[in-house]
Formats: C-alpha cells, structure tokens, sequence
C-alpha cells in the first residue's frame, strides 16, 4: 500500500527524547533501512533529511556522528544538508572537521539552494522557512564562525577519516559460489572464484548515480588505485573490483563504458562487475548500505571492503581512496600478514 | 505546441523562425533599466506587449544583473500581470541562471515561486513553471504530475504532458506508473509512456510483445522495437530477424529494424550468416522503399564489416 510520505515525516517527528527515541532515529540513518523501501529518489532524501534533522539536540553515537559527517561531505540535496546542520548543531563547538564539513557543504550547493521545511524544532514551532544554507549559516553562527572563518572555502575538507572500527566480517564461501557476476565484457563466473586466493579491494556502485562525489569519484579513485597496483610486481595481483548496486540496468556494454569514461585499467584483476545471480545475497552479505525505489536506488553510502585471501572482509572508509599510495601500502602490508 | 498535435516539420519550422526573429529585434532594441520596465508593468494601464518586448531588452550585463533578476522574479511573481509578459521574464531567467554564480542568491526564491506557479490558474503559466521544475528533478513537481496521473487531484497538464516532464527524472520514480500507462493506456499518453520506458529492464517483455503485434499502431511497435534494442541486444537480434524476414511486415518498421541492426554492433553480430545476409540483400533488391534501401545498403556494408 502506498505510503504518505508526509505520514512518514510524521512518524519520525513523533520518537521520544529518550535513548531508546535516539537510537530508533539513528538506525533509521541507514540507506537500506525499511523506511526508505519504495520511495523515489527525492522522497527518500526528503525523509532524510527530516530524520536528520529530528537528531537535533540528541545524543549521537559515533556510527550517526559517521553518517552526518558523509551526507556534509557528499550530498548535493539542500533538505539532507539542512537536516545535517541541524542534527550537528551541539557539535559545532568541539568538532573543527564538521565546521569545515559544514562551510564546504553550503559552498557546494550555492547554485542549488531552496527553501526548506524541516519544523524538527520543538523550540520554534512558528520558525519561518529557511533555505538549506540558512541552515548551515545557522549551524556555524551558534559559534561565532563568522568571527573565525575556516581556512578553506569550497570542495570536500580533506581531513582523513579513519576506518573507525568499521565492520569486520567473515564471507562464506557456500554463499559466494552462488552469486554469479558478469563483467564489463561479458566474462561471467561466481564471485568466489574472482575473489578467493588473492587480496581484493571491492567497491559498490551504479552507473546512474547523479552524485558526483559518490560512484563518478569512487571510480575514478579505485582506477588510480588499479592503475598503481599493477605497475609494481608485488600488488599485481591484488584485485580492485567495483560491483554496480543496479545490477539490471548496469549491463556490460554500461559498465565498460562508465569505466573507460574514468579510466578506469580493465584486466584480470580489475573488472566492474554486475550480479547475474544471487544479488540479494551480496546485500546480505556486505549488510550493504542502499535502498531502492520501485525502478533503481534511491540511497546509498559510499562502501568500499578490503577482502582477504581467506575471504575476510573489513570495511575501509571510501575517503581513503583520495590517497591511494597509501591505501595500497595498507593492502599490500595486510595481504603479507594474512 | 501542444504535445497532442502532430508535429509538423514545417511549421515547426516557421515557429521557430519566428521566434528567432522576435529574439533579434530585441537584441537590437536599446536596453531597457530594470526600475523603467518595473514601473511600467506596475502600471494600471501597462501594455501587456510592452512589457514583454521590455522584459526581453532587459540587460543581464554584470552591472544590471541583480536588478534585473529582481525585476523579473517581480514580474514572472505578479498575479496582476497577463501570462504573456510573464512566461518571457521565466524565459529571461532562464537565460539569467546560465550565470550560476550570479543568480546563486536568487536561486532559492525562484524555485519557491515555480512550486507556486506549478499550481496557477493559467495553463500556460503551470505549464512552464512545470517545464523549468522537472528539468532539475524537483521532487514537489514531480508529485504534483503524478498525483494527476493517478486521479489523486486534478491533472495541472495534459496526460501525456506529464508523462513527458516526469520521463526527466533520470531515477525513474514514476516507472511503476509508465508501466502500467504503457500497457493499458491510449493514444499520445500510451505512446509518451512507452517513450519513457526506453531503458526499463523490466519492461522487456511488454518491448516484445507490442513490437512484434500487427494489430499495434506502427508507430507503436517502432518505439517498442527500438527500446528493446537499448534493454537487450539479444532478444532485440531476435526481434529484428524476425522483423526483417516477414515479407508482410510494413516497410517502415523493417527499415527501422535494418537501420538497427546496421548501428548496433552487438546485434549485427549475433545475426551475421551467409541466409541472413542473402535476405537482406533480396530485401533491398526488391523493395521499393527508399528508405528501407537506404538501410539495407547501411546493414549489407556492416554485415561485411562484422567478423562471424
């Protein structure tokens, strides 16, 4: 049955300020979370950014402080980045990454602006309309930034983010041999047969992202990574794979294509992939962070995980491909102590 | 022109002569100030012509820039003023956005101003704050056309208008919708659906079968054969053999299928066998469609080209 998705909006609006109120909010931060099941892609960042913004004055867990931190330095939806700005509000003051995060986000949808209605407040029911750099303005007024403006201006703050006790799992085999994926040029095998006996660093992706700073810059990143790796004998062999999360539209002739538009170094080892079989396993299996309207995704995270050859899998923060001499040090070092 | 009509070429042709034409008198007509055009559209006896001959001289220059634009969101914003000026100042804006930096401070106020006009009581008023919205996937315009579609309000376009403005939106939302308009509807609004389904997956099988049934219009069919070509190159092969080989298929929709062939390199591979290549080459001997030979001459060159 279709949903309202002011009824939606609603419902979030009415969680308690308890823990148990914070934590509800917070899981629904998650791209695959059931609220988003079905929405268009503008509905779902809509009731993003109103859950967002209903953190404000809340108690946030690291894993939420994560999420907001990457809609500010990736999103180019006006009510996400408004309900982002609220949500860190309490944080202005002690954290310099989210002043920065917040100053970069404003400046990247200055040609986009619009006004948005989030009404989260409980302190300001007649608040006025604001546009969505309001908001941000707002947010970095509470601490006087105007006074002390941050060093940069534009572009995503460059600050490294860790992989913060990101997810560690265990992939199992039975489950990999039967997913089967098809490449860019129409090779297909069982994921386990592409991955098992070497390290692999394997992205999530599709090729009709209209984000920029999402699956456009994770393929053109993991391409230098790719490129780099194989000129030295000793990475050679690890493997860069990106799999689309859209795996029915993404067929070989899109992927190669997105590819070759990136640069993306096809071979043996590096290869965009699209699930033939078994994709809601790879979900499964990767907990992975999209949801999906009734045609394609409506959200996603930017998921990067570094495979071992015994089929180990951590997750690695998708910032870290900005410096991939240094990612691939980090692989060759976990490969050798595998 | 309405998207009911056919277009026909040649006044399609002389419309937008004609609309060059206007644009050159303006360009050539001495810049008007901002405060000028302002006063006289405020104006109880203002010429509607004037103001939009005035409207289309204002200058979007650096220094005249801001009050331009201010002017013109006043005018395309004022209910007193007839359409006419109105829907030039949402062209001059349109002209005025090009410089994003600039209209950066505007950008806010203007789509808030389209939201309202989207709901106007002109047609034509709604029509193009509709036009501008879905060009950047507003989700509020977005609702608003499908929520006529589905007879939740009343439709603020034509049927087959908002199938078109909400094809735009490159995620689809309204595919589910299209599927059905595409299976069950008539006329333009069937035809705009199928249009907007032309990379849907799952609308395979749907491709398939209008392509393949007579009893469709051809223009129909053409559309349906031709999305099935951009979702699956081998069931699309299948399809054009078929197409091309039945001596009572119309002209038309075997050139289409020939001409598809000849361009899609995956497909002429899958089709590529001395029968094959021998009935296209009768084909174009004995057609008496230019077209159709034009095609079969394209597919007998890539047929060649194509290694077995």
């Amino acid at each position: 049955m279709p949903r309202s998705i002011d009824d939606v909006i609603g419902q979030i609006r009415t969680i308690p300020r308890s823990r148990a109120g914070d934590r509800r909010l917070a899981s629904m931060l998650h791209q695959n979370a059931p609220l988003f099941r079905g929405l268009s892609a503008g509905d779902a960042d809509r009731v993003r950014g109103h859950v967002l913004a209903s953190l404000e004055s809340r108690l946030l867990d690291e894993d939420a402080v994560h999420a907001v931190k990457e809609e500010l330095r990736t999103s180019f939806s006006p009510v996400v980045l408004a309900g982002a700005a609220r949500a860190v509000r309490d944080l202005v003051r002690v954290d310099a990454e989210i002043r920065d995060l917040l100053a970069a986000a404003s400046a990247r949808i200055a040609a986009r602006d619009e006004f948005v209605r989030l009404d989260a407040s409980e302190c300001c029911p007649d608040r006025a309309p604001r546009t969505a750099r309001d908001e941000i303005a707002s947010a970095l007024a509470l601490q006087a930034i105007l006074e002390n403006p941050p060093g940069r201006c534009c572009g995503a703050a460059s600050r490294e983010e860790p992989d913060r006790g990101r997810r560690a799992f265990s992939l199992c085999r039975n489950r990999l041999g039967g997913i089967v994926v098809e490449d860019q040029s129409e090779r297909q095998g069982t994921l386990l047969d592409l991955v098992q006996g070497r390290t692999s660093l394997v992205a999530f992706f599709y090729t009709r992202c209209m984000n920029p700073a999402k699956c456009s810059l994770t393929i053109s990143r993991l391409a230098g990574l790719a490129r780099l790796a194989s000129e030295r004998a000793t990475t050679a062999e690890i493997g860069v794979f990106a799999i689309s999360y859209d795996p029915d539209f993404d067929t070989a002739s899109r992927l190669r294509a997105f590819g070759q538009d990136r640069g993306f170094p096809f071979g043996e080892t590096a290869r965009l992939l699209r699930c033939t079989t078994g994709w809601e396993k790879v979900r499964r299996a990767f907990d992975l962070q999209v949801g999906y309207s009734a045609a394609t995704v409506n959200a996603h995270a930017r998921e990067l995980f570094m495979l071992s050859d015994r089929l180990q899998a951590v997750e690695v923060a998708c910032e870290r491909l900005a410096d991939v001499e240094r990612l691939l040090a980090d692989v060759t070092e976990t490969a050798k102590g595998a | 022109m309405a998207i009911e009509d056919t277009v026909d070429i040649e006044e399609l042709r002389k419309q937008y002569l004609s609309e060059v034409e206007v644009e050159a008198a303006a360009a050539s007509s001495p810049a008007v100030a901002p405060a000028a055009l302002e006063s006289h559209a405020m104006a109880a006896q203002h010429e509607p012509e004037a103001v939009r001959d005035m409207v289309t001289a204002l200058p979007l220059d650096e220094e005249a820039y801001e009050a331009s634009v201010r002017t013109l969101l006043d005018i395309l914003g004022n209910d007193a003023l007839d359409p006419a000026p109105r829907l030039s100042a949402l062209n001059t804006l349109g002209a005025a956005e090009f410089q994003p930096a600039a209209f950066a401070p505007f950008h806010a106020e203007f789509i808030e101003l389209l939201r309202r006009l989207a709901l106007h009581r002109s047609k034509d008023i709604r029509t193009a704050a509709l036009e501008r919205l879905t060009l950047t996937n507003d989700p509020e315009a977005q609702r608003l056309l499908r929520e006529g579609l589905e007879k939740i309000r009343r439709p603020l376009v034509t049927a087959a208008k908002a199938v078109q403005l909400l094809a735009r939106d490159d995620h689809g939302s309204a595919i589910p919708l299209f599927r059905r308009l595409a299976a069950n509807a008539t006329g333009q609004v069937r035809e705009q659906a199928l249009r907007a389904l032309a990379v849907d997956p799952k609308s395979i099988p749907l491709f398939e079968e209008i392509a393949a049934n007579k009893q469709e219009r051809t223009q129909l069919r053409q559309i349906a054969a031709v999305n099935l070509k951009n979702t699956s190159a081998s069931r699309f092969a299948k399809l054009a053999r078929d197409l091309v080989l039945d001596e009572q298929e119309v002209d038309k929709l075997r050139a289409v299928a020939v001409s598809a062939i000849a361009h899609t390199s995956d497909v002429a591979a899958r089709l590529k066998s001395p029968a094959f290549t021998e009935s296209v080459l009768a084909l174009g001997a004995s057609t008496g469609s230019r077209a159709l030979k034009a095609s079969v001459a394209r597919l007998s060159k890539t047929l060649g080209d194509t290694k077995a």
